[in-house]
């Protein structure tokens, strides 16, 4: 789906409000590189340069290639360096001669300089890190990736591995920091959307150890006017502005089974002995369906949390980077 | 009547024109000796980018060869292949490679490689709006040396005239010996009247020499900016079907995440690939235009601008001592003539 140019900005700085009022912890991507990868879309910085813009059809998210077009661009400008941006003269003597292709260089300009500055979302990336090393090695891997839906999703894994099986995946870069052989995020990446249990079976076997904690956070889908939305979504939000996060989690640490994700039911599971599985979901809304969509989500028997969702003033500026 | 050609201020104005003629023939050479390095540099840039994006859209093709061995794989049966997979499990699980991983990086360099070109063909508008600027100023100079040319053509026809006047046979003289006087001064009234005739007449032709600069010049200017243009437009056309074509891939291998590398999707993403060989297809046909541009169209450019810049040399040499008043005569008739041409082929559309 693409969005018509008027619907561009509006689009993105809801999405960005929906972003901060959510507040996303570590266990989503970071929220600095989302609202930065939003912001070099948005016209008002990049005009038509990223153009056009897609959607994920699903779940309303920004799509992989309209994304990419952002990453590629921001890989051009710390490549060329800021002696590669057209100088002022030039903008204006091409302003002169044609205007459309004035503004195009100063919009790529303003772009570049954004970018140069800035981390954006990657497709995929992977951290490695040592938390311990004692009779076992206890490692921490941070896996991002745009999902093929459209979805912005982080898996946290905490592995507890023997120490000397260790070496034979991970190669230790400084003191906590590890590279992990190309071979684990390869793994992630074929199973990165593999249901949870199943997930943490593949790891662990894969990894030569067990998998202690798994937690899955995802942002999207995003429903805004427009779009037809899923049969089952409820019918207080056919008009508003919606924004999901998503959380599943398995480990040691949670007392029992907790489902509060009104969306989705809850799967016919067994987690592993001693493990237990919790899940939530969030939604950013417009403020008038707040309290609709939370009596939608009690009478399914998983209360969710429901915060309101005010779009980002068009001119507040550069989004801030933290909460 | 015309200002006083004896003066000072007139005569250094005659060589300010003629030396004001010559700089603007090397500005106009120099600009465009410039243009044809710039658009040669253009295209040499031009052949880099393509070029790499097509090496790199041949790579992306080539990884479909993966997406077969994956199919093969997931399709072996049997105990032994059972039992092998079992053995096999935790090593092979590292060791395969998702073929979605190789493809994000590959689609991440030619991602990379098409925004390059979409700021290249900017860089080729900017080119061809300056070129283009460059025959709009030529045309402008053209008009204007005409309209200079009917002024002084116009001029010298009536100093012709008055001087004509001046050299008839005098009338008898007065017997209290006026005669003798009016003969000095229709004397004096000659040697002006020559003299202001030769100035126009060496004005005339600098400017017929200036028509003759911009309109010698027109035409490489144009075929430069037609040739920028058309490489703009090339490469536009072909950023925009790379970019539909790869976009196309781009969904496909990122739905190829969804299902683990399932083979149905495999499938679908060969098929994505395939569209490929298009874009490849306009890549090469695009690195082959360019070789021409390279090799025939530049330099043909080139030597037409040398030629041209000894021939106008020659031009611009005339000085007061070698127009004679036939020259004038003939160069006035000429400027006047080929003025009313020039607007009977504008009035029917045939100027350009």
């Amino acid at each position: 789906m693409r969005l018509p140019p008027e619907r561009i900005g509006p689009y993105l700085r809801a999405l960005q409000g929906g972003l901060h009022a959510l507040a996303p912890s570590d266990a989503w991507v970071p929220l600095g590189e989302a609202l930065a990868h939003l912001e070099a879309l948005d016209p008002a910085l990049s005009e038509e340069v990223l153009a056009p813009a897609e959607l994920e059809d699903g779940t309303g998210m920004p799509a992989w290639a309209w994304l990419e077009r952002a990453r590629a661009e921001q890989a051009l400008a710390c490549e060329g360096g800021p002696d590669s941006d057209p100088s002022e003269d030039e903008i204006a003597r091409a302003s002169g001669l044609d205007p459309a292709l004035g503004r195009r260089l100063q919009a790529r300009a303003a772009l570049h300089r954004f970018l140069r500055g800035e981390a954006l979302l990657p497709l995929t990336r992977l951290q490695a890190s040592l938390r311990r090393l004692g009779s076992s090695a206890d490692v921490l891997l941070v896996y991002d990736r745009i999902a093929p839906d459209g979805r912005w999703l982080r898996l946290s894994i905490d592995l507890s591995l023997p120490p000397a099986s260790l070496a034979g995946t991970f190669r230790r870069r400084d003191a906590t920091r590890l590279d992990a052989d190309p071979g684990v995020q390869h793994l992630l990446t074929r199973h990165g959307t593999t249901p949870l249990l199943a997930l943490q079976q593949s790891v662990g076997r894969a990894l030569g150890g067990p998998v202690t904690r798994l937690s899955r956070g995802t942002l999207g889908p995003f429903w805004f006017p427009g779009p037809a939305l899923p049969a089952q979504a409820p019918p207080c939000v056919h008009q508003a502005l919606v924004l999901h996060a998503a959380l599943e989690m398995v480990a040691s640490d949670i007392p029992a089974d907790v489902h509060r994700d009104p969306w989705l039911a809850a799967p016919a599971e067994l987690a592993p002995p001693g493990q237990h599985v919790f899940r939530e979901r969030r939604f950013a809304a417009s403020p008038g369906v707040v309290e609709a969509l939370r009596a939608w989500s009690e009478e399914r028997g998983a209360p969710a949390i429901v915060v309101p969702l005010c779009p980002r003033p068009v001119a507040a500026g550069p989004a801030p980077r933290t909460l | 009547m015309p200002a006083d050609p004896s003066s000072p201020a007139s005569r250094s104005a005659s060589l300010g024109t003629q030396a004001q003629l010559a700089r603007r023939r090397d500005e106009i050479q120099r600009r465009q000796a410039d243009g044809i390095r710039q658009v040669d540099k253009l295209v040499r840039e031009q052949r880099e980018v393509t070029g790499g994006l097509q090496e790199d859209l041949g790579e992306l093709r080539r990884q479909g060869g993966v997406l077969d061995e994956i199919e093969a794989r997931s399709q072996e049966q049997g105990l032994l292949a059972a039992l092998t997979r079992q053995l096999t499990r935790r090593r092979s699980m590292l060791e395969r490679r998702s073929v979605t991983e190789g493809l994000f990086a590959q689609y991440e360099l030619v991602s990379r490689k098409l925004r390059r070109a979409a700021a290249f063909s900017d860089e080729l508008r900017l080119c061809a709006a300056d070129l283009q600027q460059q025959v709009d100023q030529l045309h402008a100079e053209l008009g204007l040396a005409r309209q200079e040319q009917r002024r002084c053509g116009g001029e010298v026809q009536a100093l012709e005239a008055d001087l004509a006047r001046a050299e008839a046979p005098a009338p008898v003289a007065s017997p209290a010996g006026e005669g003798s006087a009016s003969a000095e001064e229709r004397a004096r009234q000659v040697d002006q009247l020559s003299y202001q005739l030769r100035t126009r007449a060496v004005e005339l032709e600098q400017h017929m020499a200036r028509e003759r600069l911009a309109r010698q010049h027109l035409e490489p200017a144009r075929q430069l900016r037609d040739t920028v243009l058309s490489l703009q437009e090339d490469m536009s056309r072909f950023v925009t079907a790379a970019t539909a074509t790869v976009n196309s891939a781009g969904r496909r291998i990122q739905a190829l995440g969804m299902a683990a590398d399932a083979p149905v999707v495999v499938r679908e993403l060969q098929q994505g690939l395939e569209e490929l060989d298009q874009a490849m297809q306009a890549t090469q046909d695009y690195v082959q235009q360019s070789q021409d541009l390279l090799t025939r169209v530049l330099p043909e450019l080139s030597r037409k601008l040398e030629a041209q810049g000894e021939v106008e040399g020659e031009v611009l040499s005339s000085s007061l001592e070698e127009i004679s008043r036939e020259r004038a005569k003939s160069l006035a008739d000429q400027a006047l003539r080929r003025s009313a041409e020039a607007e009977v082929d504008d009035a029917l559309g045939r100027g350009r």
